[in-house]
């Protein structure tokens, strides 16, 4: 469904002398029709970046996405229009999603009012139909997002992206700003609803224990790199690299198991360190690393780790 | 204290509609022609209930043609200044080329000194009212333009923006519906200060002789009011020279009061002071 | 030996709208070098209870009953001798460093100002003192970074920052709201083990609504609903044995336990339901929950629910 094939954006800056802030390097991956992966990753990896270039709306520095066979990058704007219908974006922000100065009922409208699909006549129908597959009340219709929940708005934020029947839905740490007992609410309803319409989901966030819920297959991205992706639940019993090993150690809330604590933090993606972008923070790092910057190897099934000691 | 803007509020609507009411009924109002003369220099009497000028016009009649004058030309520059500094903001803030291009436009006119400048303008032009609004109008954009485009430079980073270009609106369509209803308040209290400023301005210039001699505004009254010596050494100040100052200060503390509340109303932060607390 | 005891708490606010229930009728204790967890979801009054035992509400607020601190109520002394308490005995590490810390005055500068209003120190040794605290925390080079802005320092380094200013004065008990909230995973595993180590040398009340944070870092836990308390008990207890419905639909709304959501969302603290709070949310509601109010009852020793079913 969705194939990318050595994906990188660098962000330039600076007139005379430029600087290169390399967010996504030579990212690859695939997702087959109807399955989720998850990427996972952490603040300024590079992950929300890759939805964006997904969906065209950051320009890529190179690489190649194909969807369904169509290389999106080499569309031009008539035949993008076209087929923006068809990949949608969850934010994380449910409440900046919305256009606050405009109902809710307005909102759910306005997809089906810009393609014209649907007669007029019928889009009142159509409008009650979506607001109860997402789970919510006809009442809502008349309010503005400000008088809903946070959990309700991305409520609506759902119906308005079913509106446009898409096939991949990229969803940017949706529940990242929700209560967890609205949280299981959302992540709920987005599962029923891929069971219902056959969605493909690319699911970003940092939560793993959400991810792990959510994902058939798991990308782990550190400053702009995957370094490990795999089946989830090859992930999550037999992780190779030693972030991804760090990062379920801190995930899980069951407090028997000894947390692996990483020192330092995430190397600035401007002044990347050379070799194994990794190794500022490895426990297990060696002279090679510091040299050499790994390639995925395919270490089980369908399971590749950038590391030197896989 | 919300109640307090409320009230202010209504005051300054009030205010404002009975200026406009006397505007627009001037005829039926004013209790003579303004152009008819009688005997100059009258106290104030019951034909004649603020007395007559110098040269024996009705006082009371010229005020409220002055209205007329004053209002027409705040209303018409403030709502072309809207037209074209919202317009212009707008596109500076979505389009990052040609808002370049724009913003540079801005920062030159705006560099200049605006009252000076008018006033060296106004007094190498024929006085008239069209040629002083053109001439306030050159001004009357920048500000609004700069305000709103900054206004779209945030607006246009929100989720929804892209999320209707996903569902396929086009840029004229985002503008429209999504970041224009989001200006308007801006725009509201931007075309506020604007009256107010232009009202001001105008009687700034009348006041020193700058103004169109044949359109009586109220900043012409209290011009020929102050250059008619006999108004240092009698009375005759107090019902040629103070009514149409205080239509002015009336006609400015109105708009303030408005814009005042308009604030509260726009601003919902405003109207609960715990809303957000938890956040 | 109770350090921190809090009967019959109540904080209001009056609004446009009507009155904030925001803390309601909260009963706490809190022993020396004990840590306790205050669990709840967004808009449940728990960060409004943190700024109410710290006196930092706006003049408006009513606050009822007796907060008291080793023997003297909090709510009845002169706002002199309030300041002299904050910082010195109590002090309070805020949510969100980053507005927390004020941009125009140097780390260590800010970090002393503490340090100068409560111990009298000169410039010098407050500086002195200042470099302590942020080796204290662990930022490496002290004596460089003390000299440097807030935003020289990362989200992680700007939390030890706010963790020194309020270890600065060595305070009895710290008030920590939120301190993991917006911390990448494996900065807050750093965060959490310099929280476990403070912990250990002095009174602690962590207010968050991260289960896996209190799991780690507390004695007890305290779960709060819609301004009040509905259980509290030994970790250990809540995690092993919960016997609210709100605490158990909590627990297993976590991803890691299942996802099974709470329906329904938090009642507004202006508009409480009769009878029960959380009975509209509640599958074993009956019809005394819906009639009459549950008081807090002691279950076991030292476990207390509010719940007619319990």
């Amino acid at each position: 469904m969705l194939e990318v094939l050595g994906l990188t954006k660098y962000f330039s800056s600076g007139l005379i002398r430029k600087r290169y802030l390399r967010a996504v390097d030579d990212v690859s991956f695939k997702i087959e029709k109807g399955k989720t992966l998850g990427l996972v990753g952490e603040s300024g990896c590079g992950k929300t970046t890759i939805g964006r270039l997904i969906l065209r709306l950051t320009k890529p520095t190179g690489g190649k996405v194909l969807f369904d066979g169509i290389d999106l990058f080499a569309l031009n704007r008539r035949e993008l229009l076209a087929i923006r219908p068809r990949i949608q974006m969850i934010f994380q922000d449910p409440d900046s999603s919305l256009n606050p100065r405009m109902k809710i009922g307005t909102s759910i409208a306005e997809p089906l009012k810009l393609h014209g699909t649907i007669p007029k006549a019928k889009r009142g129908q159509r409008i009650r139909e979506l607001i109860e597959t997402v789970g919510l009340n006809p009442e809502h219709v008349n309010r503005y997002p400000y008088q809903l929940s946070g959990g309700q708005n991305q409520r609506v934020v759902l119906a308005r992206i079913l509106a446009m029947n898409p096939d991949l839905i990229i969803a940017d740490e949706p529940t990242s700003s929700l209560d967890v007992s609205v949280q299981a609410q959302i992540l709920n309803l987005m599962k029923d609803l891929q069971k219902k319409f056959d969605h493909t989901y690319l699911f970003v966030s940092h939560d793993l224990d959400v991810v792990r819920i959510m994902a058939d297959r798991i990308a782990v991205m550190y400053l702009g790199r995957l370094v490990e992706i795999g089946e989830t639940g090859d992930i999550y019993d037999c992780a190779k690299h030693p972030y991804t090993q760090a990062l379920l150690s801190a995930a899980t809330v069951d407090g028997g198991k000894e947390r692996i604590v990483l020192k330092g933090e995430t190397s600035s993606p401007i002044d990347m360190p050379a070799g194994c972008r990794f190794h500022t923070r490895c426990p297990r790092k060696r002279e090679r690393c510091t040299i050499e910057e790994p390639e995925l190897v395919e270490v089980g099934r369908d399971h590749y780790v950038a590391c030197h000691l896989v | 204290m919300i109640e307090g803007r409320k009230i202010l509020g209504s005051i300054g609507l009030g205010i404002l509609t009975i200026f406009v009411i006397v505007a627009v009924f001037a005829p039926y109002i004013a209790p003579h022609d303004p152009h008819q003369m009688y005997r100059p220099m009258e106290h104030p009497s019951s034909s004649h209930l603020l007395g007559t000028n110098d040269i024996g016009n009705d006082i009371l009649s010229e005020i409220v043609y002055g209205t007329r004058v004053s209002l027409f030309i705040a209303f018409v520059v403030s709502v072309i200044s809207m037209l074209v500094g919202t317009s212009l903001g707008l596109v500076a803030g979505y389009f990052d080329k040609v808002g370049f291009l724009i913003m540079r436009v801005v920062d030159v006119v705006l560099t200049i000194p605006r009252l000076p400048l008018i006033i060296v303008i106004a007094s190498f032009i024929r006085p008239s009212i069209w040629n002083l609004i053109a001439l306030f109008l050159i001004f009357g954009w920048t500000m609004p333009a700069r305000i709103i485009r900054s206004e779209v430079l945030t607006l246009r980073r929100r989720y929804y923006i892209d999320a209707t270009k996903m569902i396929g609106g086009s840029d004229f369509y985002i503008l429209w519906r999504h970041i224009l209803p989001n200006v308007i308040p801006l725009v509201v209290v931007q075309f506020i200060m604007e009256a107010i400023h232009v009202i001001l301005a105008e009687s700034g210039l009348c006041f020193l002789g700058l103004g169109d001699p044949v359109a009586m505004s109220w900043g012409m009254v209290f011009h020929y009011a102050f250059e008619c010596p006999i108004i240092y050494v009698s009375d005759v100040w107090m019902w040629w020279m103070l009514p149409p100052g205080l239509c002015i200060v009336f006609t400015v503390l109105g708009l303030t009061f408005v814009g005042y509340a308009l604030e509260e109303t726009f601003n919902p932060k405003l109207k609960n002071p715990f809303g957000g607390m938890e956040r | 030996m109770t350090l921190l005891r809090i009967s019959d708490l109540k904080t209001q606010f009056p609004t446009p709208d009507g009155i904030v229930r925001a803390v309601d009728t909260i009963d706490l204790s809190i022993g020396e070098r004990e840590t306790l967890g205050l669990i709840g979801e967004t808009g449940c009054g728990k960060t409004v209870l943190g700024l109410t035992l710290m006196r930092l509400l706006q003049s408006s607020t009513k606050t009822e009953g007796t907060i008291i601190y080793k023997g003297t109520n909090l709510l009845k002394i002169s706002e002199a001798e309030m300041r002299r308490i904050r910082g010195e005995e109590i002090a309070m590490i805020l949510q969100n460093p980053t507005t927390s810390l004020n941009p125009v005055m140097r780390v260590g500068g800010q970090i002393a100002e503490a340090i100068r209003l409560h111990q009298g120190l000169s410039k010098r040794d407050a500086k002195e003192k200042a470099i302590e605290m942020l080796d204290a925390v662990r930022i490496p080079s002290p004596s460089i970074r003390v000299n440097e802005y807030p935003h020289e320092f990362s989200g992680g380094m700007k939390q030890r920052v706010m963790i020194a200013m309020g270890l600065a004065c060595n305070p009895s008990l710290i008030i920590a709201d939120e301190p993991t909230k917006g911390l990448d995973v494996t900065i807050k595993s750093q965060i959490m083990k310099l929280l476990k180590e403070v912990t250990e040398e002095r009174a602690m009340l962590i207010i968050t609504h991260d289960l896996g944070v209190a799991r780690e870092l507390c004695d007890r836990i305290a779960l709060m609903y819609a301004g009040e308390l509905v259980e509290y008990a030994t970790t250990g207890e809540i995690f092993e044995d919960p016997l609210h419905p709100y605490t158990r639909g909590f627990l297993g709304s976590l991803p890691s336990n299942g996802l099974v959501p709470i329906p329904g969302m938090s009642p507004s603290l202006i508009n409480l339901p009769d009878g029960c709070r959380f009975h509209p949310r509640c599958g074993h509601a009956t019809e005394l929950c819906r009639r009459k109010h549950p008081d807090m009852i002691e279950i076991e020793d030292g476990h207390f629910v509010r719940c007619f079913h319990a």
